[in-house]
């Protein structure tokens, strides 16, 4: 068969999504095609809105803490973090040390949980099947550590306002420096056999180009913004809690693909285990709580809190008109505006870059539609 | 007007005035301001949104990234919020518009930042804010031909709408079981 | 089907219906021959299908939110539900069971409504999460969370926990089992489609 130059060629209109195994949730995706190459993708978002910033005006404030994990589900320790740390901005309280240390501590521990899950779905949407269930191993390793101290495996609830719920249990320290030690050598095993796999890194490399412009002008943060080569990172930005006596490093990349983003997260793991070992030395003892009212009625003002979830940044905005509920509570997602500038990077790719490129923006949906 | 909303709103750590610099840099064109808990919030009208941003843009120091828009009900206006950064640091302020909520329109700032897109989009389905100029202003978040806009402070969810209605067994079991069970059945069981 | 015209059809249903016990190929094997030899063959041909569709469950993963992440955890190393022969799949045509894991929302009633009309019988669906089951925390004040999936399509087996903890999630595969070996062809042909009416049909586990 001969090509015939007559034959014309259409565009063809896809719809990927809402339900669909390599969109991280639900996600719809309006693709228009030619032939193999994508013209336009267009995200359709809302398929798991679930009304959390109506129902923090309904509930009073400490009501509203479980919600908080609820909202973005894979990093539940970052949004109490979030929130609480917005409250207690509002009430002119500060927690006692030990809990700013065990709260940095838990927080990077989610990350490291959180990356997880981004390194083996990542796998599975280039094709390699194994590296999820060696993520899922040791990410089992954490989530008991967290179920040990807060008794839920996936939404913990652990912070509350004012402190924590209870003091480590004992045997945790012990049980994390275990994991610590054993950590490295499971990351240069992924490392092996995702990063260094010859097929993956064909598919990643140059595919999904992200530049700092437009990375600016989207808002992208978090480690997706470290990928383009700009060292931005909230907890050396705008310290908060213990970050400042920390010592750490802000991984980055030049390059502003998908490899570079999944060198970032896959680096911000190990930089993880270091902060985490520096949380274990220096963890003071003493009391966990503070004194709080009641009732928390916060006198009317306003605070906008950020933190770095594993995704970017997080933004509470918290409004207080002086009675026990919150006036307005506005999340800043950093996977809504990550995603947001996911048609940009698409520009060009191939069909079966798409997946590859979503993946390596490490959205939650619940994030993203709140 | 000013006035009158900074008592409203005033501060957990006491609003204190804005500093010399940002008071000339945008005094003109603001309506009030404040520094709150060390970042600073302006306060301006929806004629003077687009200059105001324009002009922080423009600074040697520019306040070049917009994070965040979110919108806030006040019950007779409706205030949009800017969260403008300066450069990748930590400084940040706040620009305010007040809205009525009558007639609440507002330019869009799409074209200063991609990054205003889905928020304005997602402020007007859940305040019903119209935004001047933005090239698609559909639904967002909610489904396609939802009535209302959710996130204002006296809306109700339509209760008889079947996938949303509250459940009869939890809300009244006495009138689905047919009463509380006598004496001799809780007996016997 | 759009989200109005789900609202509409649910309007109008005129509340919860039995399931009618019309077993026409059962019937037809009692009247037409040496009545119990017939009966006896299609027990044996239903014990063979049962144990086949019991042994390896196909399940189309429909999952949401939070619960999602934990029915991906049960799938992966720890708890590897491949043990009980379930292997998720992300097509309905393929699908036995439907584990619907999270937050149902307005923008995806008719999504889920059209993906279990599209999987072949027998269909089954697991509310996996309060929320699948009732709406969960979101039951008093959200605007756009369906309280429950239940409203949506006939759900077989129901799974508590805010997320639950994968032992019941095991525990939910195990019943599921249970019922697909009570099902018998004499139920499931001749019925084809199952119709408008059973749209709220509930089993009993033995
Ligand atoms: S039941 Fe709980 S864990 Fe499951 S989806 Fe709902 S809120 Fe999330």
């Amino acid at each position: 068969m001969t090509w015939d130059p007559t034959c014309v060629t259409e565009e063809l209109v896809v719809n990927m999504g809402p339900q669909h195994p390599s969109t991280h949730g639900v996600l719809r995706l309006i693709l228009r095609l030619d032939g193999e190459r994508v013209l336009e993708v267009r995200p359709d978002i809302g398929f798991l809105h679930s009304s959390l910033e109506k129902i923090a005006e309904r509930l009073d404030y400490r009501q509203y803490l479980p919600y908080t994990d609820r909202y973005d589900y894979l990093c539940a320790m970052a949004n109490e973090l979030a929130y609480v740390r917005a409250v207690e901005s509002l009430l002119g309280v500060e927690p006692t040390p030990r809990c700013q240390w065990i709260r940095v501590m838990m927080a990077e521990m989610n990350r490291i949980a959180s990356h997880l899950v981004y390194y083996g779905a990542l796998g599975m949407d280039t094709g390699a099947t194994t590296v999820f269930l060696y993520c899922f191993r040791e990410r089992e390793r954490i989530l008991q550590l967290f179920e040990d101290a807060s008794g839920q495996r996936l939404l913990y609830h652990y912070f509350r306002i004012g402190g924590l719920r209870n003091d480590l249990p004992p045997g945790f320290c012990e049980g994390l420096r275990s994991f610590l030690d054993e950590f490295p050598r499971r990351v240069a095993e992924y490392d092996a056999l995702l990063t260094r796999n010859r097929i993956f890194r064909s598919r990643t490399e140059g595919v999904g180009y992200l530049s700092p412009e437009a990375a600016l002008s989207y808002g992208v943060t978090g480690p997706t913004l470290r990928g383009s080569g700009v060292s931005y990172d909230l907890r050396r930005a705008a310290p908060y809690y213990v970050y400042p006596e920390l010592e750490f490093d802000v991984p980055t990349r030049p390059e502003g693909d998908v490899m570079a983003r999944h060198l970032v997260r896959q680096e911000e793991m190990l930089q993880s285990v270091h902060l985490l070992h520096q949380c274990l030395d220096r963890l003071p003892p003493g009391e966990i709580n503070v004194k709080v009212p009641r009732k928390l009625k916060p006198d009317p003002g306003e605070i906008y809190v950020r933190i770095e979830s594993p995704r970017g940044e997080l933004g509470v905005y918290l409004i207080s008109d002086g009675s026990e509920k919150p006036y307005r509570l506005h999340w800043r997602a950093p996977s809504f505006h990550n995603l947001q500038a996911y048609p940009e990077m698409c520009q060009g790719a191939y069909v079966a870059d798409l997946v590859a490129i979503l993946g390596s923006l490490d959205i939650i949906l619940g994030d993203v539609d709140r | 007007m000013s006035e009158g909303q900074e008592q409203q709103i005033a501060s957990v750590s006491s609003p204190e005035p804005l500093s010399a610099e940002l008071q000339e840099i945008a005094g003109d064109l603001t309506t009030g301001g404040c520094v709150r808990a060390g970042r600073p919030e302006l306060l301006t009208t929806p004629e003077n949104l687009l200059p105001l941003l324009n002009r922080l843009h423009e600074l040697p120091e520019p306040y070049s990234r917009l994070t965040d828009l979110c919108g806030v009900d006040w019950g007779d206006r409706v205030q949009v919020v800017y969260a403008l950064c300066r450069g990748y640091g930590a400084e940040m302020v706040l620009v305010k518009v007040d809205l009525p909520r009558a007639q609440a329109e507002v330019p869009t700032v799409t074209g200063l930042w991609q990054l205003a897109f889905w928020p304005e989009r997602e402020v007007a389905e859940m305040f019903g804010v119209t935004f001047v100029g933005h090239p698609n202003c559909e639904h967002l978040l909610l489904p396609e031909g939802f009535v209302g806009y959710p996130l204002l402070k006296d809306y109700e969810y339509d209760r008889s709408n079947p996938l949303l209605s509250p459940d009869p067994l939890r809300e009244d079991p006495d009138a689905v079981l047919g009463g509380p069970p006598s004496e001799d059945e809780t007996g016997a069981s | 089907m759009g989200l109005r015209e789900l609202e509409d059809r649910l309007r109008q249903l005129p509340g919860n219906l039995p399931r009618a016990p019309e077993q026409p190929l059962r019937r037809w094997a009692q009247t037409h021959h040496e009545g119990g030899l017939s009966v006896a063959f299609i027990n044996v041909v239903d014990k063979v299908l049962d144990t086949g569709r019991a042994c390896s469950t196909w399940g189309l993963q429909f999952g949401l939110a939070c619960c999602a992440i934990e029915m991906m955890a049960v799938g992966a190393s720890r708890y590897d539900l491949d043990r009980f022969g379930v292997f998720f799949r992300g097509s309905p045509r393929q699908a036995d069971a439907m584990l619907v894991a999270g937050t149902l929302t307005l923008k995806m009633a008719d999504v889920l409504r059209r993906l279990y009309d599209q999987m072949p019988e027998p269909r089954y669906v697991i509310a996996v999460g309060n929320c699948a089951i009732s709406g969960g925390r979101f039951y008093h004040h959200a605007y756009s969370v369906v309280r429950g999936v239940d409203r949506v399509v006939p759900v077989d087996i129901y799974v508590p926990g805010c997320p639950p903890r994968p032992e019941s999630f095991i525990d939910a595969i195990r019943k599921l089992h249970q019922l697909m070996r009570r099902e018998s062809i004499a139920d499931t042909i001749g019925h084809g489609e199952r119709q408008h009416e059973d749209f709220f049909r509930k089993r009993e586990l033995p």
